[in-house]
């Protein structure tokens, strides 16, 4: 996440906005955001609706699975990747969707 | 018509903040030999990935990075005589602890992780500006100790310009308490960040 944060000042340039997304509750993510700097949105999820949505809920397991997930500005999703962000693929994703629409 | 910023964007989310890398069935493949990013050039400089040119390093120091400098970054480290703690680890990283492009913000957004697991107090013994990739870098020497595990560590930190990014370089040495530091390794790593230049841009300068 602090490598999210790093790369902010890119997103706005690629017009990307980011978003966490985590079972813990909002005042566990408050503390946590806080201890990284981090100032991007957080979204608490405790009841883990998102992860399903996402497939990153496993069955009896109460941690969403890491994913990363670039979602263009029809709703489609555009790039999955599980495990840690690849922060570089990410920026590259990012810079290729501008080719292709443009500017908002 | 006036649109926020980011009304038409793309929606980069990262999920998990909490959860652990999900592990995967593999099959056993034999691991795929490893080139070594490293060479010496005509000169005698120690070009690293094609992308960083350097002194080389004194041969008992050991290159343990072989891969990509912008998250692993280049690391040497040194068995120093004495015991089994003692050890020197030099590196350089793209990716330094914190977020902020301001060299000030950043060596404090540092401080706050760095060492974070070894539960130390750490102390800066000295503040000061160098020449760093052809700027002016900060740099910190930074001590801290642990009575009860009769530990202790020094480190040698610089800040520096990369493009628009801040990037670091640091020597962190860990003794026993009763054991004296080594301020030769610590000259090691001032002539590897004084040496240490860039061959091409950035991978966020040509972003």
């Amino acid at each position: 996440m602090e490598g999210h944060q790093r790369n902010l000042y890119l997103y706005d340039r690629l017009n990307a906005q980011v978003v966490g997304v985590s079972r813990d509750d909002a005042t566990t993510l408050k503390f946590w955001g806080d201890s990284l700097g981090i100032t991007f949105p957080l979204l608490s999820n405790v009841t883990g609706f998102l992860g399903e949505f996402y497939g990153v809920l496993p069955l009896g397991k109460p941690v969403f699975e890491r994913r990363t997930v670039i979602i263009d500005r029809n709703g489609v999703i555009r790039y999955l990747r599980d495990g840690p962000p690849d922060y570089r693929e990410i920026l590259r994703v990012l810079k290729q969707l501008n080719r292709e629409g443009g500017q908002p | 018509m006036n649109m926020p910023r980011h009304a038409g964007i793309w929606l980069l989310m990262a999920a998990a903040l909490s959860g652990c890398a999900p592990v995967t069935a593999r099959e056993a493949l034999p691991p795929a030999p490893v080139e070594s990013p490293y060479r010496i050039d005509e000169q005698g400089m120690a070009v690293y990935g094609g992308e960083f040119r350097f002194l080389p390093f004194p041969s008992d120091w050991e290159l343990l990075s072989h891969g990509n400098a912008g998250d692993t970054g280049i690391v040497y480290y040194r068995k120093d005589p004495g015991s089994s703690l003692a050890r020197t680890i030099v590196v350089y990283s793209e990716e330094p602890y914190g977020s902020s492009r301001d060299l000030e913000k950043r060596s404090a957004e540092f401080m706050d992780r760095y060492l974070w697991d070894a539960i130390m107090t750490k102390k800066v013994l000295e503040r000061g500006q160098v020449r760093a990739l052809g700027g002016t870098g900060l740099r910190l020497v930074v001590e801290a100790g642990d009575a009860v595990e009769g530990k202790k560590v020094r480190a040698a930190i610089v800040f520096a310009h990369r493009g628009e990014r801040v990037v670091a370089f640091y020597a962190t040495q860990w003794r026993t308490m009763d054991e004296p530091f080594d301020p030769g390794a610590f000259l090691v790593f001032d002539r590897f960040v004084e040496s240490f230049g860039t061959l091409k841009k950035s991978f966020y300068e040509e972003l």
